[in-house]
């Protein structure tokens, strides 16, 4: 058996333990989403220091996860230096509480790999252990539950817009019996739905505005060339095929 | 509960559709009241504070969660349906807060494509069409019939465009400019599209080198101050970024809560009832009486009765509404739901940056020389099983910064690590993606229905949707594909890549048909002027009357339809007792 295969076999042997557990425990505890609502923008734009509903542990592995997926290189900084992790743990406390118990158990679950495979956690690896296991994860076939690409690219107007987190995690199945739709909050049957999800909410914390913690000094903004919110734009700006070399601003700084 | 005051004219929902007939019949001295589920946002909402893509694109702030709104989709009707998220706005104006602007007129062979097709096509040619179930029939109307209300919406609510056709003159006001194909209009546009950026130049060097007719889409944007024939003001578009799925900051871009609103308010006939859910519509003898809706800010539940009932909600919720309420018109309320899916086609550029973050989405040259029956003489010599009918408009959009646009990567690129970021990096401001939008086919198997499993937080059943991309879909998104590929590669993209695979889907923000109008009551569920014909004092609004989508995007055909329905109602044109007593 072939490393590839015998990493495959190991992901998959946990996948199904997290389908279990997922689906028979910590879902039936999520609570309705609430609306978003400006008290939630406010908490997540708050300036207060330490996590808000992080164990350092899972802040740890979730900003280990951030620097393998967005990593640190000559011309930029990775998602760790963003502050990724900061923006994925204020948003939990706010307009996505409902995905922590999907948090929660995906760390576990991911540590539980790891223990199996390496003997450590996720965060206890060598950087390069850390991003074998994930392209493991990442290439491992999906069976047909566990994979979000059964949503369609989401558009709007005919212009396809980047995926929101439902679109990525699933909506807990009903049981048989007629149900609230969602009302049993998202859900996930893989491990590579996780890193998935994990994959979403980093892009969120670098190429969102820096008030809600991540994109710390515009460090995702500054790597792609997007100078954030402006109000204005002329003809000579628009029909310019150069950079446009705008200084960088926040929706703090209008 | 209490009961309230009767009023003559029950809007429910209060998107693009309420907006005409709120205007026109409060004008005319009716009592009217719209009752809308959502917020009412003013621009205040949208000012510079809120121009952040987190909250209206990423996390879509202005709508529904699934609990609030549910829809649910199969493709097979053997399985069971799965909860989907919704991503129409709910707030006072509907979608058309949230919309990108893109303004059209409908062809007038639209209005007639079972004609067109078999006019133009052989029983051979289209035989495939009869094994999969579609089910195609013109509209009860023409082009002509609406002709003066596509040019009172453009005048009321505010479109701007270069003229293609004024009255048979083809570019008669700049001979580059304008859309070759379109249906005479009588008189020109009231103000000039947005301006060209570097993705609509790029995109139309490649159209100009392969011989097409591209053009600046018409843009329902005020491009200069505006006042309109109602005396409502307008300020000028400061081309922003924040456009598609934001609400506009400055209300330039139009919509029904700027452009109308107004105007219904100030006949003092008007009122406006927003975070009020419909729950329900009671009915006796025939004849609709009232409706119950919850407040849902105190919770409390009323019933409004009312004379005439127009239904001004997004077609899933209009016919959840009339399903929910026992009126099924015969087994017709629901069927020949039709919404678009098709292929997708990227590029990048290594000889220039495009900077798409750098205005509004709706900024953007396209064209219609492969939509409806435009490319009539190529289809005549295709084989058949690459024969298809109707088409797709194309064209260049912009608004794409990071948050938006991460995903677009060819597929060579992984989704994560180095070799992500070194792409995403260099590309993001070389990106281009097309639109490509395809007018798809009503089928018997697509249709909208309650759902037997899943509710709302109200108890009520989800939407249920089914719809599948046939044969003519598929034939279609391959051609499409290949012409998307074609002028990327003719404006001189340096990697081209995407799907010729349609993937159907719940909801893609055209989502048309459920209540179509018709000629027969056995095979639609509204009359000419969108009168139900099983309850005659309630009126359909909106996208789910269309018979036939158009490869084109529905608004103003939804706005112009609600001043024709008024017109109608004014006109004494409709019978409020009989369905089909009309004239």
């Amino acid at each position: 058996m072939g490393e590839m295969d015998r990493q495959r076999r190991a992901v998959s042997a946990v996948d199904r333990r997290m389908f279990v557990k997922v689906s028979a425990g910590s879902m039936a505890a999520v609570a309705l989403r609430s609306a978003y609502t400006m008290d939630a923008l406010a908490q997540e734009t708050s300036a207060e220091a330490g996590y808000q509903f992080f164990t350092a542990h899972e802040a740890e592995t979730i900003d280990a996860l951030a620097e393998q997926i967005w990593p640190t290189t000559e011309t930029s900084p990775g998602g760790s230096d963003a502050g990724v992790v900061v923006y994925i743990d204020r948003a939990l406390g706010g307009a996505y509480q409902r995905y922590q118990p999907i948090y929660q158990a995906g760390i576990q679950w991911l540590d539980d790999a790891t223990n199996e495979q390496f003997g450590d956690t996720f965060v206890g690896l060598a950087p390069e252990q850390q991003f074998e296991l994930m392209d493991a994860v990442f290439n491992a076939d999906a069976t047909p539950a566990a994979s979000p690409a059964a949503t369609p690219e989401p558009q709007v107007d005919g212009v396809p817009v980047a995926a929101t987190p439902e679109d990525t995690a699933e909506i807990a199945p009903s049981d048989g019996k007629v149900q609230v739709a969602g009302g049993e909050g998202p859900h996930i049957a893989s491990l590579k739905a996780f890193l998935d999800l994990v994959r979403v909410h980093t892009m969120e914390g670098l190429f969102s505005d820096p008030v809600y913690g991540g994109n710390r000094d515009f460090a995702g903004w500054r790597a792609v060339g997007y100078p954030g919110p402006y109000i204005v734009y002329g003809a000579e700006e628009q029909q310019s095929f150069e950079p446009l070399n705008q200084p960088l601003q926040s929706i703090a700084d209008l | 509960m209490a009961v309230l005051p009767k009023k003559d004219v029950v809007i429910i929902g209060y998107g693009a559709a309420g907006g005409p007939i709120s205007v026109e019949l409060s004008k005319a001295g009716y009592s009217v009241v719209a009752l809308e589920r959502g917020e009412h946002r003013t621009l205040a909402d949208f000012a510079p504070k809120a121009f952040d893509t987190l909250r209206w694109v990423t996390r879509r702030e202005m709508v529904p969660t699934i609990e609030e709104m549910p829809l649910t989709f199969r493709s097979d009707l053997n399985e069971k349906a799965t909860p989907v998220p919704y991503i129409m706005a709910n707030t006072v104006g509907g979608a058309s807060v949230h919309w990108s602007g893109q303004s059209w007129r409908y062809y007038e062979e639209d209005f007639r494509v079972k004609s067109t097709i078999e006019e133009l096509y052989s029983s051979e040619q289209l035989a495939y069409l009869e094994e999969d179930g579609a089910n195609i029939q013109d509209w009860p109307i023409t082009y002509d019939d609406l002709e003066p209300y596509y040019e009172k919406t453009e005048y009321h609510v505010g479109v701007g465009g270069w003229p293609g056709n004024i009255q048979g003159e083809i570019r008669p006001v700049d001979p580059e400019e304008g859309n070759p194909f379109e249906a005479p209009r009588q008189r020109d546009f009231p103000f000039r599209p947005l301006r060209d950026n570097a993705t609509d130049i790029t995109f139309r060097e490649g159209a100009l080198n392969l011989g097409l007719n591209p053009f600046h889409v018409p843009t329902a944007i005020t491009t200069e101050a505006y006042t309109n024939p109602d005396g409502v003001e307008r300020a000028a578009c400061s081309y922003c970024p924040f456009c598609t799925s934001h609400g506009c900051w400055n209300g330039s871009k139009s919509d029904t809560r700027v452009s109308l609103l107004p105007t219904a308010e100030a006949t003092g006939n008007f009122e406006l009832r927003s975070n009020s859910h419909v729950l329900r519509i009671n009915h006796e003898n025939g004849r609709a009486v009232s409706v119950d809706y919850i407040d849902l800010i105190t919770g409390e539940q009323h019933t409004q009765p009312g004379e005439m009932f127009y239904l001004g909600a997004y077609s899933f919720q209009n016919v959840r509404l009339l399903l929910y309420s026992g009126i099924t018109g015969g087994g017709q309320v629901g069927k020949y739901f039709i919404n678009r899916s098709g292929p997708s086609v990227h590029a990048i550029f290594d000889d220039r940056y495009l900077n798409g973050y750098a205005g509004p989405a709706v900024q953007r040259q396209g064209l219609d020389d492969y939509n409806g029956e435009n490319n009539v003489d190529e289809k005549l010599q295709m084989s058949l099983d690459d024969f298809f009918v109707r088409g797709a408009f194309i064209g260049s959009p912009s608004q794409r910064n990071p948050l938006q646009t991460y995903g677009a990567r060819p597929p060579e690129v992984p989704s994560w690590g180095v070799a992500y970021k070194e792409y995403f990096t260099e590309n993001l401001n070389r990106y281009i993606g097309l639109q490509l939008l395809q007018e798809p086919l009503p089928y018997e198997t697509s249709y909208i229905d309650l759902d037997p499993n899943y509710t709302d937080k109200f108890g009520v059943p989800a939407a249920r949707v089914q719809r599948q991309a046939k044969q003519n879909e598929i034939r279609m998104s391959r051609y499409i594909y290949q012409k998307g590929v074609e002028i990327l590669e003719a404006a001189g993209a340096a990697r081209v890549w995407g799907s010729d695979t349609p993937r159907p889907s719940a909801t893609m923000t055209h989502d048309l048909g459920g209540l179509r109008m018709g000629s027969d009551p056995s095979m639609s569920a509204t009359n000419r002027y969108g009168q139900l014909w099983e309850v005659p004092n309630i009126l359909v609004g909106g996208g789910a009357l269309a018979p036939t989508m158009s490869g084109h995007n529905p608004t103003e055909t939804i706005w112009t339809l609600s001043y024709w329905t008024s017109a109608a109602v004014l006109e004494g044109k409709l019978d409020l007792e009989d369905s089909q007593a009309f004239s």
